[in-house]
């Protein structure tokens, strides 16, 4: 019982210092930045 | 030892009592310029918006150019700039213990002598004589008053930035030791107003003989560099203060704490330095310019892509910190944590995430290749109505909802919040709906800075109507946002109850190192920022000077 209420606590403060979705957001601009530049990219090889 | 007593006091006082009555009218008189700027310049965006999908035809006395410049300098010059000065001088006014006395009669002669720099302006505008637009390129010629009166307009940002410096060096004096609190980015702002400024004035004091007939013709290249030394400058200093209230005010909004100090201030510091260098972007295509210096501005140019992405990270770590204590989960579900019915952080957090994809584009035609395909067609026009109308206007949207009342001595009502959050969503919808056809029907090779013209039943031509009838439609959904946003300024200025409103700065965490010092070396980040200033335009301007084409008469194209 203790031992599950350790485990428990962990989690909890392991989820309240978790970064993960801050890394995730940060991924989500970086891959508009890539769709973006990949999109007008595509339109000026095709054009030239 | 008095003066510090009687400082330590008016510090007390001020956090205690709130602003002062003086200080309130000078953000107060500032903010209602901004909020009937936006009324008369959407309404003139509305009917632009109409008169380029096709829809409206306008009359002879108040044709599309004439429209667009009127929109362009409400917009872009008087809604961004007083709403800047009038937001920094209350947070000055708050973290500083008030606004010295002569700092106020600096402020209200700078606001007289932007009115009336902006009265001259306007009426060469109004006769017809200064269809220029924003940008008043050469050999494109206004009549001269209308170059008198941007003089005037530059005279009153320099005499607010030195009001500004005077405030912050008087409270430094007897604050040795101790850090400029939230001010740092008012400095910031006030440094970049004053240096991006220089060239501009330079710019126009050199248009003004020849528009009056003195001189026969103007170096055409040396004025487009030197306006857009500035007008870059100008886009970043709006970005600049949206930031800070994202920095300082927004996590306080939503029960969080400041994430770093130190990262805020980096921001800053890169911010300023880089900046100016970063105008050369929009020439990119221009001729006359070798393609090394063109390599460079484009590096100096993405260069300030660093401190936004770093806005982002410490943004998002703010939110998940702050919904993850409130008992947030999930990779995404904490987002749900946050207070999405509050109107003071909707507008700033959908103005962030409008800052994505504008950001992503701002990158991407500001590479040299790829700007071809983008250059002067309506994704450019996109692209700064997604940075500036959304990421800009909807922060300081945002942000009225606080400083409004905090001014006034009211406080905000649950019904002004709620039409704030409907407001929002309109805002939202016209701006993709607006912006995004803007973008598409660009990259399609619709030009902008045209009236509407099928160009003689041109295929291609006739195939943008579509998209230029979401652009109608966006227009029209933002005219709506704007008379919403409107009212509720107007009601929480004159009508809400009174009260007291908290300014909303946001502590530091708890366990936060102390901030160096450095950081406070503003006359190091000055002379970096010159540094690299010449190191980006001393060869192309000797290049332009030396090497001079003929230079070109004054034209009326409309």
């Amino acid at each position: 019982m203790a031992e599950s209420n350790v485990k428990k606590s962990e989690e909890v403060a392991e989820e309240h210092s978790s970064i993960k979705g801050t890394v995730f957001s940060v991924a989500v601009v970086g891959g508009v930045i890539f769709l973006t530049y990949l999109l007008v990219y595509g339109l000026y090889m095709a054009r030239i | 030892m008095e003066a510090i007593k009687k400082e330590y006091w008016k510090d007390k006082a001020n956090k205690a009592l709130g602003i002062s009555p003086e200080d309130a009218r000078i953000t107060k008189s500032y903010l209602i310029v901004a909020f009937a700027a936006i009324l008369v310049g959407g309404l003139l965006g509305l009917l632009q918006g109409m008169n380029r999908a096709g829809i409206l035809e306008l009359p002879v006395w108040l044709n599309y150019y004439k429209v667009l410049t009127a929109h362009g300098l409400l917009l872009v010059v008087v809604l961004s700039a007083f709403f800047t000065i009038g937001y920094f001088y209350a947070g000055l006014s708050h973290s500083l213990g008030g606004l010295l006395p002569k700092v106020r009669k600096m402020a209200w002669i700078g606001f007289w002598m932007k009115i009336f720099g902006f009265v001259l302006a306007v009426i060469p505008i109004l006769q017809g004589d200064a269809s220029v637009m924003y940008t008043f390129y050469p050999p494109m010629a206004a009549a001269p008053m209308f170059y008198i009166g941007l003089v005037f307009i530059v005279l009153g940002v320099w005499m607010l930035a030195f009001g500004a410096f005077i405030n912050v060096a008087n409270w430094r004096k007897n604050h040795k030791g101790q850090h400029i609190p939230i001010s740092f980015f008012a400095m910031g702002v006030f440094v970049l107003l004053f240096f991006g400024s220089l060239p501009v004035a330079i710019e126009v004091l050199y248009i003004i003989p020849w528009a009056f007939g003195w001189i026969e013709t103007i170096n055409v290249m040396v004025s487009r560099t030197l306006f857009w030394a500035f007008g870059h400058t100008l886009v970043n200093i709006w970005y600049m203060t949206a930031i800070s209230a994202w920095y300082v005010f927004v996590p306080k909004i939503i029960d969080g704490r400041r994430w770093s100090d130190l990262l805020t201030r980096i921001v800053v510091i890169a911010l300023v330095i880089m900046n100016i260098t970063g105008g050369f972007h929009h020439q990119i295509i221009d001729p006359g310019i070798s393609e090394s210096v063109k390599y460079m501005h484009v590096f100096m140019s993405l260069a300030i892509g660093f401190p936004s992405l770093m806005t982002a990270y410490a943004m998002f770590a703010v939110f998940e910190k702050t919904a993850r204590k409130k008992g947030g989960r999930g990779l995404v579900g904490w987002y749900k944590k946050l207070p999405w019915g509050d109107v003071r952080f909707l507008a700033p957090f959908i103005a962030m995430a409008a800052f994505i994809p504008a950001g992503a584009g701002g990158i991407v035609q500001s590479t040299n290749q790829l700007n071809q395909v983008a250059h002067n067609t309506m994704w450019v026009v996109g692209h700064f109505h997604l940075t500036l109308g959304m990421t800009v206007v909807m922060t300081f949207f945002g942000v009225s909802y606080w400083l409004v009342p905090y001014v006034s001595g009211r406080v905000l009502t649950k019904e002004i919040n709620k039409l704030g959050v409907i407001q929002t969503i309109v805002w939202t919808i016209g701006m993709v709906l607006m912006s995004g056809a803007m973008h598409w029907v660009g990259l399609l090779g619709s030009p902008r800075r045209t009236s509407y013209s099928t160009y003689f039943d041109n295929a291609t031509a006739l195939s943008w109507d579509p998209y230029l009838f979401f652009l109608a439609i966006g227009g029209t959904l933002l005219m709506i946002g704007v008379l919403l946003q409107v009212y509720a300024v107007f009601h929480m200025m004159f009508l809400a109850p009174k009260g007291e409103t908290e300014f909303p700065v946001a502590d530091v965490e708890e366990d936060a190192t102390p901030t160096p010092m450095w950081t406070e070396r503003w006359g190091l980040w000055i002379v970096l920022m010159i540094g690299l200033v010449s190191m980006a335009y001393v060869i192309p301007l000797v290049d332009f000077i030396v090497n001079a084409p003929p230079g070109s008469p004054p034209f009326k194209t409309w």
